[in-house]
């Protein structure tokens, strides 16, 4: 009953148990999320020219694509009623690797971005393991491992360098049809999402997050699910590391503090409850975009800098507050 | 004839087309400069002060109405200054001014600006990219001097105490091995204690007076930070004032002249800002770049006692006078000296207090 009740409600085989208004109510804050989109979008269209171009478009989302693989990671790990502190230290330890491994040869860049990849998803599932095994709260164990992680990162590299070859400093460039890259890594993040979500473990996810006894009850491995979910974090924080150092060229053992509470800020803006079980990556994705935009339209307007952080506050409030209302109206429903 | 004078009417034409075509070129020449200057960190007394005097140099003096400054402050992350240069340079702009989050991971963002044409000074923390220029203080000369100044008060021959700075930082390091460089130089004088000031007044007090207790001669001190700790450390331990190092906070030289300690005080002057603006409008008055990339701005010392060095001869001395270049009624953490010498910047215009 729980897992039908919060299933991802997309599905007309679970909409027809359900009137027009609790469909509005479950997508309430992914809505005002869009609407708070579109209404930054339009007061920057109107101060900045050719907003609406596929030029602004390429430019914003290759801005805005390092957090949006870091929230992707997160949203995974919110849904399953979790945190990931430790993407901050697997971006660090990326780059640091990526910026004194990668030479010219593009063997050598194929073999060092396999690695990262595969030690974000190993540390991830050692997380989840630990979670798990240990039966620790996510925040501390990911607290930890987010600091070994660092310092690791510290030890390869004390200081910012590195370098990585100029033909990897030009993906973000790459176009094809007019889209670039990071716009096609857009697209293939929302296909990845249509699709993972409807799997078994997508599922599975999102159920054990909004109910962990009663998924439990239901067969699941927890173990099972808490590696395989805190494991895809790693992996797209790794990719999140790898795709920075397109854009700095270099690495940085401290870079990666600055994703982690952006990336529960993008996924909380788009929708995604903290309490798991609820929310789409699409939504976060929106998020990430309003926190890139922000910055793009406090520029525009020719106000203090500072307001920046202050309008991704009111943002973030706002948010929490949809959420909220339209958490608390779907509770008033199913009682 | 007639063709003679069609011919002349001509070139009176093209002569007053020219002059219709020059005039808003001369305006143009007019116009304001603009330059953004790209901070990514506030949270000190330096930057603030930095971004402060930045804007009074273009107010006044002899950049009053060249240049329209626009400062652009980026959260203290890497990814907030690339996304906010970005945002720069789609806003042409003559030229952008960084003190940068990272000396390597703005690089290709910086490039990007050099492509776009504008002209790009790296200052205070500069950055590797080697289209940018650097602005910054010669840090190889200011431990060196201090130490120097130090032997000089010793007669040679003495004990001293050393500052390691912040555990891990790199100009920590340098400041450190600048001093033990020079002071190798004289095999009578020895360090008997090292210390971590950490650039605040409670490690440097507390490293002091730790070393004071285990040492019964000290004969002077070199801090890296603000110097006053130390005083205030000799002063506890009811020991005489010997000769101090520090670096030219406003606190450190209003304690120098009330303890009566002998001190010499390093620069870091606030207004490398000014000096980079300075430069990024030469650099479009004239269309030339220096030869060098890196540019180094010599601070004048603060000192109670000037001395001529033997090292860098030529560097500049002031004595500190109360009222004159160090403030009691500003902030102790204002660093000295407050202006450049080609504009008049007054320590409430660069302390905010007016």
């Amino acid at each position: 009953m729980v897992l039908a009740e919060k299933a991802p409600p997309h599905g007309g085989t679970h909409g027809s148990t359900r009137d027009w208004r609790g469909w509005a109510l479950d997508r309430a804050p992914f809505l005002v999320a869009c609407l708070m989109l579109l209404v930054i979008v339009g007061v920057y269209g109107s101060y900045q020219t050719g907003v609406f171009t596929l030029d602004e478009l390429n430019l914003d989302t290759s801005a805005a694509m390092t957090l949006m693989l870091a929230a992707t990671g997160q949203t995974i790990v919110l849904l399953r009623g979790g945190i990931d502190l430790s993407i901050g230290g697997m971006i660090s330890l990326g780059t640091v690797i990526a910026a004194t491994r990668f030479t010219d040869d593009p063997a050598t860049v194929l073999f060092w971005s396999l690695f990262v990849l595969a030690l974000g998803a190993a540390i991830g599932a050692l997380n989840g393991l630990l979670i798990s095994v240990l039966k620790l709260q996510p925040f501390l164990v990911t607290l930890a491992t987010w600091s070994i992680l660092n310092g690791t990162a510290m030890i390869i590299l004390p200081t910012d360098g590195g370098s990585v070859p100029g033909w990897w400093l030009g993906f973000g460039y790459l176009t094809l049809f007019g889209l670039s890259s990071p716009v096609w890594m857009l697209l293939a993040l929302l296909l990845f999402w249509w699709w993972f979500r409807w799997t078994r473990l997508g599922i599975t996810i999102q159920a054990t997050g909004s109910n962990e006894k009663s998924a439990f009850l239901s067969g699941v491995s927890i173990t099972r699910v808490n590696v395989l979910t805190y494991g895809l974090s790693g992996l797209f924080a790794a990719g999140a590391a790898l795709y920075l150092t397109t854009q700095t060229g270099a690495g940085s053992p401290t870079i990666g503090k600055d994703y982690i509470l952006p990336s529960v800020a993008a996924a909380v803006i788009g929708g995604v409850s903290l309490f798991g079980g609820r929310g789409h990556l699409a939504g976060t994705l929106v998020g990430a975009f309003i926190l890139t935009l922000i910055g793009n339209l406090v520029f525009v307007l020719k106000i203090s800098s500072y307001w920046q952080p202050v309008a991704s506050g009111v943002i973030l409030l706002l948010s929490v507050l949809a959420s909220s209302l339209a958490e608390k109206a779907a509770r008033g429903r199913s009682a | 004839m007639r063709l003679k004078n069609l011919c002349a009417g001509l070139v009176a034409l093209a002569a007053a087309a020219a002059a219709i075509g020059t005039a808003p070129a001369v305006a143009q020449d007019k116009k304001p400069y603009v330059i953004y200057l790209s901070n990514n960190f506030v949270g000190n007394d330096w930057r603030q002060q930095m971004q402060r005097v930045a804007q009074v140099s273009v107010d006044k003096g002899p950049l009053k109405g060249r240049v329209e400054l626009h400062i652009e402050v980026a959260e203290g992350t890497v990814q907030a200054q690339i996304n906010s240069l970005n945002n720069i340079i789609r806003a042409k702009p003559d030229a952008i001014l960084v003190d940068a989050a990272s000396d390597s991971a703005l690089n290709p963002t910086i490039k990007k600006a050099c492509d776009a044409g504008i002209v790009v000074i790296s200052f205070d923390q500069v950055v590797t990219e080697p289209c940018a220029l650097t602005l910054a203080s010669n840090w190889e000369r200011i431990p060196a001097v201090m130490a120097e100044w130090m032997a000089v008060q010793l007669g040679g021959k003495g004990n001293v105490l050393l500052d390691r700075g912040l555990a891990g930082a790199p100009i920590s390091a340098q400041l450190q091995e600048g001093y033990q460089k020079v002071l190798a130089n004289y095999p009578d004088i020895k360090v008997v204690g090292e210390y971590n000031g950490e650039y605040a007044l409670g490690p440097e007090q507390a490293g002091v007076a730790a070393l004071l207790a285990a040492n019964p001669q000290v004969d002077g001190i070199l801090t890296q930070g603000y110097g006053s700790g130390a005083i205030q450390a000799l002063k506890d331990a009811g020991r005489p004032m010997v000769p101090v190092v520090g670096f030219s906070y406003n606190v450190a030289a209003l304690t120098c002249v009330e303890s009566g300690a002998k001190c010499i005080l390093g620069s870091n002057p606030a207004y490398l800002s000014s000096e980079a603006i300075k430069l990024a409008v030469e650099i479009l008055d004239t269309g030339k770049k220096p030869e060098k990339r890196s540019i180094e701005i010599e601070g004048d010392f603060v000192t109670t006692t000037p001395f001529e060095s033997k090292l860098f001869p030529g560097t500049k001395m002031q004595t500190i006078e109360v009222g004159k270049n160090a403030f009691p009624d500003q902030a102790p953490g204002l660093t000295l000296p407050i202006t450049p010498d080609w504009v008049e910047i007054t320590a409430a215009e660069a302390a905010g207090t007016k």
